[in-house]
């Protein structure tokens, strides 16, 4: 019903279109008016709004920073933020006077300048003082936005120092997990061929892979039985054989991992970074203290995302196969966010995803919680006595066997089965 | 090699245009440039539709996400939005469509393929194409990518959905996204022959330029527009060719194992085998291309401009000289800025410094020719034709999008603005704005010379000022959504308490998004009608300079009746001071000890 | 009819002269097709494991071939502007011949990567079946991996105590793929090149060819050229950058 409505009103709008091109056509073939001459009452129209749209130009954009400069992202909560927020607005003041300048000058002559069959258009085909000012000045400008510029991009993306609080974000479809080094202050080996439910990031520790090599050998033990003892149709046989063919590879892989491992623990004794994950906290909760530089490691486990902490400033793409690193200071604590910037009880930091990443990327998020450094200590105390629970599984399941899986039937939130937290 | 070379038309044109040719010839497979460059066109306006279909679909969930409506349902069906609600897959894969459609069939295929073909041989004075048969095989190369693209919209999974940038992991794994499957592979032979026809039609762009000029046209006689379409060719021909490498090597990431782009990945429960390659490695091959892309996208458009604002303005366009070296800048540094779409992938802080300096000199091109263009029209004498507002639009847009770009390309600040919806913003007005003003100028001005009738000014003039209105209305709140924080391609905000300010702004930008598309029934409706029933055109309806305007109305093989016209001045002596006319046709041969400019 | 603005000569000219320009281009694109790839090999080595192969010798005798096939050609090329169909339509079928020795060595050649297990889809490093350092080289972020007992060290190594053999068999054999996608993609024009010179001998052969016109002639002859000098650049690439 709804259909033929829109259809019919789409139709009529059509056709009224139509029969208003008409009637002007036979006004105008009438009074022996061809299309190509403008009349002086149609160019006076023309000049008219020329002059009246800047008007409504100007004044949308007044309207939307009045109506919406507010819900802008608050004061930056970051060293580099505030710096880089500087940056930005001494840009924007240059080039809101550029963007003034040209259009009232584009609209101005747009308008004053219309047609009139007394006058003639002047003849000024060049003049190179004019062009030498309009390529220096804007080089000039330039010059002063690239040095102010890559002054800071260096300030940002110089080495952390070795003191920094490290914290490993880890990404993937479509969830944030955060990992802390524990006691030891050193972050662990990790490891893709590792990752199973009870160890999502892999984490590499002789423990770990002595775990997974037993899950693979029942599993590899379990198929052998069926095989050896089921009667099964063909093609399920075969695709069971394909099954066991491929996790001994996969377990093949591990044992390679594992031998790596030991030679390198054979090597280096107590510094193996293969002896450092054990006490690693993994933790669907990111914390940050205050006033210390952070250094984050971004991995992904699947496909690329991007860190973006839009309050701090700060983003990096998360690459599969690659660690990228973005070091910060956090100036702000959520508590003084809530009280003195934003005004709000409920306001939290958040990491979201900003790099295309499938369905549920609108909702690939992890709050974070910026503290000063003595609750940091305490929430870090805190962390390291409990051990780490893996999250159910649900995020598991491949995308492409449930082709428009359960968001189809219930709309958009919903979509909470992975829902960090 | 030989054999596709060897056809000849040469020069028996005009002897024999008289000869009644086959349906088939003369409108399927048809060599001549006119006749080709009304197929493009006609097919760049479907697909247009397609893609802003495809617009007003995510516009209506960013607005009010999760409603159904009876639009949505009736263009994707129960299977992609049931009860009307979009699902999240299909929203991404009509982000990715929309993109891919606009950025290469209507912005470079409709646009280049159109006004290069139509005007090239009209503009230096040429019977033809350097080879009509290369030309037709452009058209059918496009066409057939048109079809497969569209077919792909049809495939179990879905089309395409991992962006119109297909960065790999995403596009490689259909584990990871159901687009990834037959609809990743349909794009990818899609843009395969894409690339082929832009390549064929570009080596035929820059032969006819360089090779067939009539006498007295020498190269800075040329009109702007075709310097414009002579640059943009040689950008496609040094950039396609490695999008296509690119696209190739993902095509065996995708069906052979290599790992050229894949390395320690773990999805679906299983560790993949893939080891040792890199996904960024797939971006600087693709941004390679990808920059010159935007020039590919934008140069025919502000050649189109500079040509209709002087023609309008009754003026000579000013710095001729300086608007070529611009071109010609912004071509050569378009290949030596690709970085600034990585700069937060990890790179060398160093090698991003390199970029953004590069970057950021595109700027000084980009403003000679926007004060050009403002003092074309000072004094000018100007007639406000649809044509010429949509130039008069595209220098606004061009304006207002380029100084966004200034922020982009600073690396410092697009940590924090990076695929926000500030690019968005940023891209659509300066790109897809720009451009697709620079097409419709192109479409209004020279309708004439394509049909040989005249279109509709009063539904031009609604056209277009219902169209820049809503250009701004919907591209330029957008800035404010991005400066919020708010991420691109994003299905609903209303999982983030954070966007809850802004969201309001999606509703407005929808609204007017609606209101802009409607505005394009107006213009289809006007150029199909004109098509048909519209008043006869004149042999020079705007007194313009340039050649076209001196080939007859009727379309005739060959072009001129009579022998090939001769050039004697540069195409911009509107208004010179001791001539009767305020125009001097190209073909009028300098007075005794006149200047020539 | 009034006298054209050109004359038919000038026509003609102007004809060939673009015909000759398009050739160039599409050389140029496919330069820039393979410069893209190669410049895609050059990012991928750096860094990591890679394996440094080396090119079957039969890679060496197309070399031969192609290189005699743009003599041939030339010769042809050379009767053809003389008018003497007869003589090239001989030279272009000896390129032929020629051509086809080339396609037949280049076979010979992803045999012999086969038979060393380097396939189009790869292989784990560890599964190469040839002999170490005549036939392959492993490499750790540019250094070569020596060789005991079984075991791959890496140089420094001295005493043996970290062999990378668990590694080893993790990593994928990238370099095979971009072996064969540069000499398959190579391959491919060839075949375009084959056609060609199968078009030029039916003209040749029909007396099609005069001293005036013989840009068909011209741009087969030049693909031809073309592909050997892309050939020898492939080489040169594949000898040198490891």
């Amino acid at each position: 019903m709804t259909k033929l409505l829109i259809l019919i009103v789409v139709v009529l709008g059509i056709l009224a279109i139509a029969q208003l091109a008409r009637v002007y056509e036979l006004t105008a073939r009438l009074r022996g008016k061809r299309e190509e001459d403008i009349s002086a009452a149609d160019n006076r129209m023309n000049a008219l709004l020329m002059w009246l749209f800047p008007v409504a130009y100007f004044g949308f954009f007044i309207w939307l920073v009045a109506a919406y400069g507010d819900k802008m992202l608050p004061l930056a909560a970051s060293e580099h933020g505030v710096e880089t927020d500087w940056l930005l607005n001494f840009n924007w003041i240059i080039l809101i006077i550029a963007f003034v300048i040209t259009n009232v000058l584009l609209f101005y002559f747009a308008g004053k300048y219309v047609f009139s069959k007394d006058r003639r258009a002047a003849w000024y085909p060049h003049n190179n003082k004019l062009e030498l000012i309009w390529t220096v000045i804007p080089a000039a400008v330039l010059a002063v936005i690239i040095i102010y510029g890559l002054n800071t991009w260096n300030n940002i993306t110089g080495p952390a120092s070795p003191d920094a609080v490290v914290v490993e974000l880890y990404a993937k479809q479509f969830d944030w997990t955060a990992r802390y080094p524990g006691a030891d202050g050193a972050l662990g080996a990790s490891d893709f061929r590792l990752i199973n439910g009870t160890n999502p990031l892999g984490i590499v520790t002789p423990e770990s892979v002595k775990l997974r090599l037993e899950e693979m050998d029942a599993e590899i033990a379990e198929m052998d039985s069926v095989l050896a003892h089921s009667v099964l149709p063909d093609t399920k046989a075969a695709e069971l054989k394909a099954r066991l063919e491929r996790s001994r590879r996969q377990q093949a892989r591990v044992v390679n991992l594992r031998t790596v491992m030991e030679q390198d623990i054979k090597e280096k004794g107590e510094a193996s970074v293969y002896l450092r994950g054990a006490d690693d906290i993994v933790t669907k909760e990111f914390h940050l203290p205050v006033h210390k530089e952070v250094k984050l490691v971004i991995r992904s486990r699947d496909i690329i995302h991007s860190a973006y902490i839009p309050h701090l400033r700060a983003q990096m793409n998360a690459v599969p196969g690659m660690t990228t690193t973005f070091k910060m200071v956090p100036t702000i604590t959520t508590d003084s966010m809530r009280t003195a910037v934003v005004m709000d009880d409920t306001f939290d930091f958040v990491l979201l995803c900003n790099k295309i990443c499938g369905a549920s990327h609108y909702n690939m998020q992890m709050p974070l919680t910026v503290t000063t450094a003595d609750e940091y200590s305490a929430w870090m105390a805190e962390q390291m006595k409990k051990p780490f629970q893996a999250p159910p599984a649900p995020a598991e399941v491949p995308a492409a066997t449930v082709p428009a899986d359960s968001t189809t039937a219930v709309p958009a939130n919903a979509q909470a089965a992975v829902k960090t937290n | 090699m030989g054999a596709t070379i060897a056809h000849t038309d040469g020069h028996a044109h005009a002897a024999h245009h008289h000869h009644e040719e086959s349906f088939i010839s003369k409108y399927i497979f048809s060599h001549d440039h006119k006749m080709i460059s009304k197929q493009f066109l006609i097919t760049a306006i479907v697909m247009a539709w397609v893609a802003v279909i495809m617009s007003l679909i995510f516009r209506l969930q960013l607005a009010w996400p999760g409603e159904g409506f009876a639009f949505t349902n009736f263009f994707l069906g129960d299977k992609w939005a049931p009860g009307g609600v979009l699902d999240p897959n299909m929203y991404l894969a009509l982000v990715t469509i929309h993109g891919t459609i606009m950025v290469f069939f209507v912005l470079t295929g409709g646009l280049s393929g159109t006004f290069a073909n139509l005007l090239i041989p009209l503009q230096v004075g040429a019977r033809d194409m350097a080879s009509g048969f290369l030309n037709m095989l452009s058209y059918w190369f496009f066409f057939l990518s048109s079809v497969i693209m569209l077919a792909s919209l049809f495939v179990e999974g879905g089309p395409a959905s991992a962006g119109w940038t297909i960065y790999p992991p995403l596009s490689v794994l259909p584990q990871s996204i159901p687009g990834s499957g037959a609809g990743m592979t349909l794009w990818l032979v899609s843009m395969t022959l894409f690339i082929a026809s832009s390549l064929i039609g570009g080596l035929n762009y820059v032969a006819t330029i360089l090779n067939l000029r009539t006498k007295g046209m020498k190269m800075t006689r040329l009109p702007l527009t075709m310097w414009a379409l002579f640059i943009t060719a040689v950008l496609g021909i040094l950039s396609f060719p490695v999008l296509l490498s690119a696209a190739l090597l993902l095509l065996m990431d995708r069906s052979m194992g290599t790992s050229f782009y894949l390395s320690d990945i773990h999805i679906a429960g299983e560790a993949l085998e893939q080891t040792g390659g890199s996904p960024v490695l797939f971006q600087h091959l693709f941004w390679f291309l990808g920059h010159p892309e935007v020039y590919i996208v934008l140069l025919p458009a502000l050649g189109i401009t500079s040509e209709i604002i002087a023609t309008n303005a009754r003026k000579a366009i000013f710095g001729y000289r300086a608007m070529i070296g611009s071109i010609l800048a912004i071509g050569f540094l378009s290949f030596i800025v690709w970085g600034h779409h990585m700069f937060v992938t990890g790179m060398n802080p160093f090698l991003g410094s390199v970029f953004v300096f590069t970057t950021l000199l595109i700027a000084i091109p980009s403003a000679v020719k926007v004060f050009n263009y403002i003092t074309t029209l000072w004094r000018g004498n100007i007639i406000f034709t649809p044509a010429m507002l949509f130039s008069i639009g595209l220098v606004a847009t061009f304006i207002a999008g380029g100084l966004t770009g200034i922020i982009l390309a600073d690396s410092a600040l697009d940590i924090n603005v990076h695929d926000t919806y500030f690019v968005v913003a940023h891209f659509h007005i300066v790109m897809g704005m720009s451009a697709i003003f620079g097409m419709f100028a192109g479409i209004y001005h020279w309708f004439p010379k394509m049909y040989g009738k005249m279109m509709n000014t009063k539904l031009g003039y609604a056209h277009f000022w219902i169209t820049f209105v809503c250009a701004f209305g919907v591209f330029f709140p957008m800035h404010f959504i991005g400066l919020a924080g708010a991420p691109r391609r994003y299905y609903s905000y209303s999982e983030f308490p954070m966007f809850n300010g802004v969201v309001d702004l999606n509703v407005l930008v929808t609204v007017f998004a609606i209101i802009g598309a409607l505005a394009q029934v107006i213009f289809t409706y006007n150029f199909f009608y004109s098509i048909k029933r519209g008043p006869k055109a004149v042999q020079n309806p705007w007194k313009s300079n340039t050649l076209e305007w001196t080939t007859p109305v009727e379309h005739i093989h060959g072009n001129w009746p009579g022998p090939l016209p001769v050039v004697h001045r540069w195409p911009y002596d509107y208004s010179k001071p001791g001539k009767a006319e305020d125009w001097v046709s190209q073909i009028t041969p300098l007075e005794h000890d006149e200047e020539e400019h | 009819m009034t006298q054209d603005t050109f004359t038919p000569q000038e026509e003609q000219q102007r004809a060939i002269r673009s015909r000759k320009l398009i050739t160039y281009l599409i050389l140029f694109a496919i330069v820039m097709f393979f410069a893209g790839l190669t410049s895609a090999y050059v990012v991928s080595m750096s860094g990591g494991y890679w394996t440094r192969i080396t090119l079957p010798s039969a890679f060496l005798y197309s070399t031969v071939f192609i290189v005699l096939g743009s003599v041939t050609v030339h010769l042809g090329l050379m009767a053809g502007r003389k008018g003497d169909n007869k003589g090239a339509a001989l030279w272009v079928a000896l390129t032929l011949v020629l051509g086809l020795g080339f396609t037949w060595s280049q076979f010979e050649g992803w045999k012999d990567l086969v038979s060393k297990a380097i396939s189009w889809s790869p292989n784990r490093m560890s599964k190469l079946t040839g002999t170490y350092g005549t036939d392959y080289v492993f490499q750790k972020d540019g250094v070569d991996l020596v060789l005991e007992n079984g075991n791959y060290y890496l140089p420094t190594d001295v005493d043996g105590l970290r062999p990378l053999n668990a590694e080893l068999d993790e990593q994928k054999d990238r370099t095979g793929p971009y072996l064969y996608a540069l000499t398959v993609l190579h391959m491919a024009h060839l075949a375009f090149g084959l056609l060609s010179l199968l078009v030029m001998l039916g003209m040749a052969l029909r007396a099609r060819y005069t001293k005036e016109d013989h840009v068909g002639l011209w741009a087969g002859a030049m693909y031809w050229h073309f592909l050997g000098g892309l050939w020898v650049y492939l080489l040169l690439f594949l000898l040198f950058v490891h």
